[in-house]
């Protein structure tokens, strides 16, 4: 997910400061610039009355809480930055954060290297005060001024942590050793009586120079409106004239040096502020828009929903109309046609020649026919818009009993049924009940012609699932028709030889697509048939 | 095998085929009672209540059984049901639903405002004669009409 850099107000262009960025400029670099500026002119002007030099153990405990502030702030920029790759995968953050914890560390042995503490570890000096104060200048210039360089994209490669921790700690370890066991491969920074020198100077003109190129490296990758990157520019404006305090001072306990301490403590400061917005407020004020965006969406859909089902309901209950329609008002108009075909036969008979019987006849069949297809779209039509009950339903037990009705109303058929037992599903029980009627109906009926039958029930693995399939050995069909069967209307069979509206497996289909099932078929002609279904609705049974 | 013929049927039907359909039906089966046709809901209640074009009639003289169609145009059969069954004259009186409609709620209706019957009528007329000669037999010969007069 890609990480929106600072609020989102504002214009984007990339790289370049604009003008609404130019005020920010001024706000976050300008006002501490001046404000700095001015503190050290003030000094500087009335340094009579402003400028003293402290005694060692009243500095001593000032410096001491100073930098154990800062060095406390400097390892909670760790401690974000840590947190913050592992929930935004910043590497930027965790850049800073290692830095950061080095930084601190080292602050922390400078502080307690400083002139006047007791020896930590070894004997304790200026120099070796001072080595250690400028390398974490160093490493926090260079810190800032790689920042720009760091890739913004999140990276989860796993290593990336436990590595750059391992090689901060590594780096403390060796400059501890470095320091304290093998003081004379460093350049001395202090000559007592003389001063800093040059290469201190130096080295602290170095530290400005790489901060310089932070602040511009990081003013040019300053995204609109990012005012935490801002902060970090506040951050290294304090820096610069915390460095510059440090070349201003005399003493090591005078008012200057107190003052670049200061402006150090400013520095980290702003540094952990920025690093503070980075890693927690803007993820968490991310996460809080995420959220009020779902919630909104949520409520739209929630409306959308509403209004679907109204417009469904509405269609549904047209539906019914017609239905109700169809049932009632199509059938009376039928039964006249039927009724004076009929009367017309009973009392105009002798009139009527034979072929004219028989074109009555065949009116009143056709008018058959069409009671029996009202019927059966009213079916289909009633299991589309039926509500589904779910319970377990006895395949076995609904296949026996359709057997025995279709053999008691039919006795003379020489009919063996085979009926798988205890074949139980999750479904509508009177949808199931349609199903079962419709395919042992079609086996019965399409068995007719043969003298005996075999109509069999059961379940089989196909294609890795449960397919429950009813079988017979009547007049099957051609399997090139095959697609056809499932059709409305269409029919496989002239009506002549067996009877039928082309609507039972339709209906059939219907019913397991809404169980979330298939239906299939294979046949051979005069081998008999075998439909096969599956049932896919696996909630919870009722018990 | 013929009814008592002061026993009358009084049949309420708005499609003038099926009233025709009918009454042949019952005459071919020997059932010669009187019947009374109503063409919509409006002119059964007129007839049973002794209002509008049958004022003036002798209400005492009611149907042994009604034969009542559920779509017809102005009062309806259900609207027919619920006012026979809210009138102490005629609250006992038998009633067969004859309809062409398989509608569920119109079966729940019928029973739930108090018919005595529901047959639905079939489209071959072979069958629809069947059913009323049953109808006939049942109502007017086995059944025991309720005593007449109402409350008297």
């Amino acid at each position: 997910m890609k990480r929106i850099e600072g609020e989102t107000s504002g214009m984007v262009t990339e790289g370049q400061p604009t003008q609404r960025n130019s005020q920010k400029f001024l706000i976050y670099i300008g006002l501490p610039a001046i404000a700095s500026a001015l503190v050290l002119a003030i000094v500087g002007l009335f340094s009579g009355a402003l400028y003293r030099t402290l005694e060692v153990n009243a500095y001593l405990v000032w410096h001491n809480l100073v930098e154990f502030t800062s060095a406390t702030v400097s390892v909670s920029i760790f401690f974000i930055g840590w947190y913050s790759h592992r929930e935004t995968k910043n590497q930027r953050d965790l850049f800073l954060g290692v830095a950061f914890l080095v930084v601190g560390a080292v602050d922390v042995m400078h502080l307690l290297s400083f002139p006047g503490m007791p020896a930590f570890v070894s004997e304790n000096s200026t120099n070796k005060a001072i080595d250690y104060w400028i390398t974490a200048r160093l490493v926090q210039a260079a810190a800032l001024a790689g920042y720009g360089f760091i890739p913004t994209m999140p990276s989860s490669r796993r290593f990336v942590r436990p590595v750059s921790l391992s090689a901060a700690l590594a780096f403390i370890a060796v400059l501890f050793y470095v320091v304290t066991y093998l003081p004379h491969l460093i350049p001395p920074m202090f000559v007592a009586g003389k001063g800093l020198t040059s290469t201190k100077i130096a080295l602290e003109y170095l530290v400005i120079f790489i901060t310089a190129f932070a602040i511009v490296k990081i003013t040019y990758g300053i995204r609109a409106g990012g005012s935490y990157q801002m902060m970090l520019l506040t951050g290294l404006t304090f820096f610069i004239f915390s460095e510059l305090s440090f070349t201003l001072y005399a003493s090591a306990y005078d008012t200057y040096n107190l003052l670049g301490h200061i402006f150090k403590i400013g520095s980290v400061t702003s540094i952990f502020l920025a690093i503070f917005v980075s890693g927690i407020s803007q993820p968490f004020y991310e996460r809080k828009k995420a959220e009020d965006e779902i919630r909104r969406l949520n409520v739209e859909l929630e409306q959308r929903v509403v209004e679907r089902t109204a417009q469904l309901e509405a269609a549904n209950k047209e539906l019914e109309a017609f239905s109700y329609s169809v049932s009632h008002d199509l059938r009376a108009p039928l039964r006249s046609i039927d009724g004076f075909s009929q009367v017309l036969l009973e009392d105009y008979g002798g009139k009527v020649d034979e072929q004219g019987r028989g074109y009555l006849q065949r009116v009143r069949n056709a008018t058959q026919q069409m009671a029996q297809l009202i019927d059966d779209l009213l079916k289909l039509s009633r299991v589309t818009r039926s509500e589904m009950k779910f319970e377990a339903v006895d395949l076995s037990a609904l296949t026996r009993r359709i057997s025995e009705r279709l053999q008691s109303g039919q006795p003379e058929r020489l009919v063996e049924f085979t009926v798988a037992p205890g074949i139980v599903v999750n479904g509508d029980v009177a949808l199931l009940q349609i199903v079962l009627e419709n395919l042992i109906g079609n086996a019965w009926k399409f068995t007719a012609k043969h003298p005996s039958a075999r109509i069999e029930f059961g379940v089989a693995q196909q294609d890795g699932r449960q397919a429950y399939f009813v079988r017979d050995d009547g007049a099957g069909f051609d399997m090139t028709y095959a697609d056809k069967l499932f059709v409305p209307f269409q029919r496989l069979h002239a009506t002549a030889e067996f009877p039928g509206t082309g609507i039972g497996l339709a209906t059939v289909q219907r019913i397991i697509h809404r169980h979330g099932g298939r239906l299939w078929a294979e046949g051979e002609v005069e081998k008999g048939a075998t439909f096969y279904f599956t049932i896919e609705t696996q909630k919870e049974l009722t018990i | 095998m013929n009814g008592i013929n002061n026993k009358s049927i009084l049949l309420v039907e708005d499609n003038p085929d099926d009233v025709e359909l009918t009454l042949r039906a019952l005459k071919k089966n020997n059932i010669a009672n009187e019947v009374i046709v109503a063409h919509d809901g409006q002119e059964a209640l007129d007839y049973l209540f002794g209002t509008g074009r049958h004022a003036g009639r002798d209400t005492g003289d009611l149907p042994a059984v009604i034969l009542l169609d559920l779509k017809m145009p102005k009062v309806d059969g259900i609207e027919v049901l619920r006012r026979l069954r809210a009138d102490e004259r005629t609250k006992l009186l038998p009633v067969v639903i004859l309809t062409s409609s398989k509608e569920e709620k119109d079966r729940v209706n019928g029973y739930r405002f108090g018919c005595n019957s529901y047959v639905r009528k079939p489209v071959d007329f072979v069958q629809f004669s069947e059913a009323i000669k049953q109808l006939g037999l049942y109502w007017l010969v086995l059944n025991e009409p309720p005593p007449k007069g109402g409350s008297k």
